[in-house]
């Protein structure tokens, strides 16, 4: 079988292992891995979070020392929030941040106003976003500033029409997007600019089948999906690819039997989580985007995950209505 | 670890970070690249290892040496405070771990403060590129660097040629073809050169789509600037393209014949040749002899290489882009001069009038046995 694929691969989900591998990863803080990994541990926790609380084990972990660490990660001047202490504050972090609290029902533990006005402080006269206040310019920081102010309710802090005007510029005409206008189409970028306008309710201006059709063009012979053509499969594609045509209510273009198959097929039967492809070690950012697809495909035992915030349903549900095409 | 091992253990990263920056810093020394060499085990030698301009660093070293380095920097910020000494520990930081932002913040800080030179970080993000050639921050670094410098005395055909290794070097590499792409912005007189860089670099890296889809950017772009080419003239793919398989008596031969099949709305006796913009004229017939050459190109690859899915993209995505532009050319005031639009009142042609006769033949290029084909014809084109 193609992709390292073997017979021998777990049919079913190991539950139970991937609990253990959420709950433990990160226990040893003087690990090198640890310290390699800082400048997005703030990720690492929404991963972690979000993919217990679909599997209903978030009372796993210590909700008081997370919201305390994330506390400690707001920039007094700026109201961004960094990966970690010491770090700079970046949308990505900030957006990180904000999911994991509304996940605690605790965005009253921080200074949430301040977060929008440093939203605000890095929106463009064309519409886009810095990351930070070093300027970088990016569709994924697009998406992380709507889905801060829609989380926290503050969307009219921005010139919503002028950034999507701005993502609608990277789209190409294949159909798909890229992080800037005129870069190659890419999943993990059609994601974030599917759910940017899934959150600001303008789904209508996508060529919908055209896209639709760029993304169903990204399974392979194995079920798996690639990001981008020739590339090979990897599972945190599955959640970008997937949750970006459950958006577009055009999930049933794939086949999501053989998709399912192969995401089985990427557990760690010895320590748990998944990677990226069979055979490969497993982190905890692909079991998360694993778990996603599988519970955006009906898996059971898992909680309903909101393909645009990648966080249970019947959290975001409480806090903003986003767009979902019918299918 | 006791007391007696800590100050060891310091005493050792302390004198590898200065090695490294020694080398690093030295201008006889002119380090191209950085590699990390797998060692599992200490050897009874020092760890730093530079063999003609190349510098490696043995792999067993790394966790102490990086969580020292990391601890000196995250010290310093908790102290608010950037010493000049804070560059080699950010120095090896970087080299082992490019991905964290803040300590490029930390760089650029001291950019600001003019204590650290434009030239050295220039070769500092360089080498950090030869290490990890899709390193975004590195990147983004140096976009920001630039940003120090006017753009004439800046050579931006090196920049290019950083882009083109960085792409060798690692497959489908996003940020190094953004990164080209945004040079090319900068200093759009080099996008002609593009055109061959482009076909080398997809002979020898066929599965590549990123270079792919770099050269459907790169002649769309040419196309919206009006670009052609005065000393090469030579249409000769597209007469080859057109006249494929048609008696001779029917084959076409010259330029006014040329307009005359390609542009039929365009070229009805209401329309005398004067009105016609030659400079876009040239430059449509430009863009499509590049097209049928990349067409024929990719005909041949596959005869070499079997089938590749970039084979087929590359295929319908440029077969796309050419049906949208003859018929933007054939179908509006496009090709006209703004004289001739001015004086007179209704547009020379209107859609469907005569549909160019080298769409239909370029849709039938695309092997409709193949039902992706099939599809993206019924949705694209």
């Amino acid at each position: 079988m193609e992709n390292g694929q073997t017979e021998s691969d777990p049919k079913d989900l190991l539950f139970e292992k991937h609990v253990n591998y959420v709950t433990n990863h990160g226990n040893d803080k003087n690990d090198f891995e640890y310290t390699m990994t800082e400048f997005l541990r703030m990720s690492g926790i929404y991963w972690g979070t979000t993919c217990l609380d679909i599997m209903g084990e978030l009372d796993k972990l210590d909700k008081l020392s997370i919201i305390g660490f994330i506390k400690k990660c707001q920039c007094i001047k700026s109201g961004g929030i960094s990966a970690c202490e010491e770090h700079d504050p970046h949308l990505l972090y900030t957006l990180s941040a904000i999911q994991i609290l509304c996940t605690y029902n605790a965005l009253d533990e921080i200074d949430v106003a301040s977060v929008g006005k440093y939203v605000q402080s890095l929106q463009q006269p064309d519409g886009s976003f810095f990351g930070d206040k070093w300027g970088e310019i990016d569709t994924r920081f697009s998406f992380c500033a709507v889905a801060i102010l829609a989380l926290t309710n503050q969307m009219d802090l921005i010139d919503v029409d002028k950034a999507v005007e701005f993502v609608l510029s990277c789209g190409n005409v294949d159909g798909g997007f890229g992080s800037k206008p005129n870069a190659e189409s890419h999943a993990g970028l059609i994601y974030c600019c599917v759910g940017f306008l899934s959150i600001t309710h303008n789904l209508h201006r996508l060529e919908t089948e055209k896209l639709a059709w760029w993304l169903c063009e990204r399974q392979l012979k194995s079920g798996g999906l690639n990001g981008r053509p020739e590339k090979l499969p990897d599972v945190c594609y599955s959640w970008w690819v997937l949750s970006s045509l459950t958006i577009m209510g055009r999930s049933h273009w794939i086949s999501g039997e053989k998709l399912k198959e192969f995401i089985l097929s990427c557990q760690d039967t010895e320590t748990g989580g998944f990677s990226d492809r069979p055979g490969n070690l497993p982190d905890i950012f692909h079991t998360l985007f694993g778990i996603g697809a599988l519970s955006l495909l009906g898996y059971p035992n898992l909680k309903k995950i909101n393909p645009t915030f990648c966080m249970p349903e019947e959290i975001v549900e409480k806090l903003y209505k986003v767009q979902i095409m019918d299918s | 670890m006791n007391t007696a091992d800590i100050s060891e253990n310091e005493v050792f990263c302390e004198k590898v970070i200065s090695e490294l920056n020694k080398v690093i810093s030295d201008p006889h020394a002119s380090v191209q690249s950085f590699e990390i060499i797998s060692v599992p085990f200490k050897q009874n030698k020092s760890p730093v290892r530079l063999v003609d301009h190349h510098l490696g660093i043995e792999s067993w070293c790394l966790k102490y040496v990086y969580q020292h380095a990391h601890k000196y920097i995250i010290n310093q910020r908790k102290l608010n405070r950037y010493p000049l000494t804070i560059v080699k520990y950010l120095n090896c930081a970087i080299l082992i771990n490019p991905d964290v932002a803040t300590f490029w913040n930390v760089r650029r800080q001291l950019v600001e403060k003019v204590q650290l030179s434009l030239t050295q970080e220039f070769q500092f993000s360089h080498l950090v590129l030869s290490k990890k050639p899709k390193s975004s921050e590195a990147f983004f670094y140096r976009r920001w660097l630039y940003s120090f410098q006017s753009g004439e005395a800046i050579d931006w055909a090196v920049e290019i040629s950083l882009c083109e290794r960085c792409a060798e070097r690692k497959n489908s590499n996003y940020h190094a073809w953004n990164h080209r792409q945004w040079v090319l912005q900068k200093a759009p007189n080099l996008l002609s050169y593009e055109i061959i860089k482009t076909e080398k670099f997809i002979r020898k890296n066929i599965a590549d789509y990123s270079a792919y889809h770099h050269r459907h950017f790169v002649l769309t772009k040419l196309f919206d600037l009006q670009y052609f080419d005065i000393h090469d003239t030579n249409l000769n793919e597209l007469y080859q393209f057109i006249n494929c398989g048609q008696p001779d008596d029917k084959k076409i031969n010259n330029v006014d014949d040329l307009a005359l099949y390609l542009l039929p709305n365009v070229s009805v006796p209401s329309s005398p040749r004067q009105s016609i913009n030659t400079v876009k004229l040239n430059s449509f017939y430009y863009f499509l002899n590049l097209i049928v050459h990349d067409l024929r190109m990719i005909n041949t690859l596959t005869e070499l290489h079997g089938k590749y899915e970039a084979f087929s993209c590359y295929r319908r995505i440029i077969t796309k882009s050419a049906v949208d532009i003859c018929r933007l050319t054939n179908s509006s005031n496009y090709m006209m001069t703004e004289q001739f639009i001015k004086n007179t009142s209704t547009k020379v042609a209107h859609d469907g009038i005569a549909q160019s006769v080298i769409v239909d033949i370029l849709i039938k290029q695309l092997d409709m046995s193949d039902e992706h084909n099939v599809k993206f014809a019924e949705l694209f084109l």
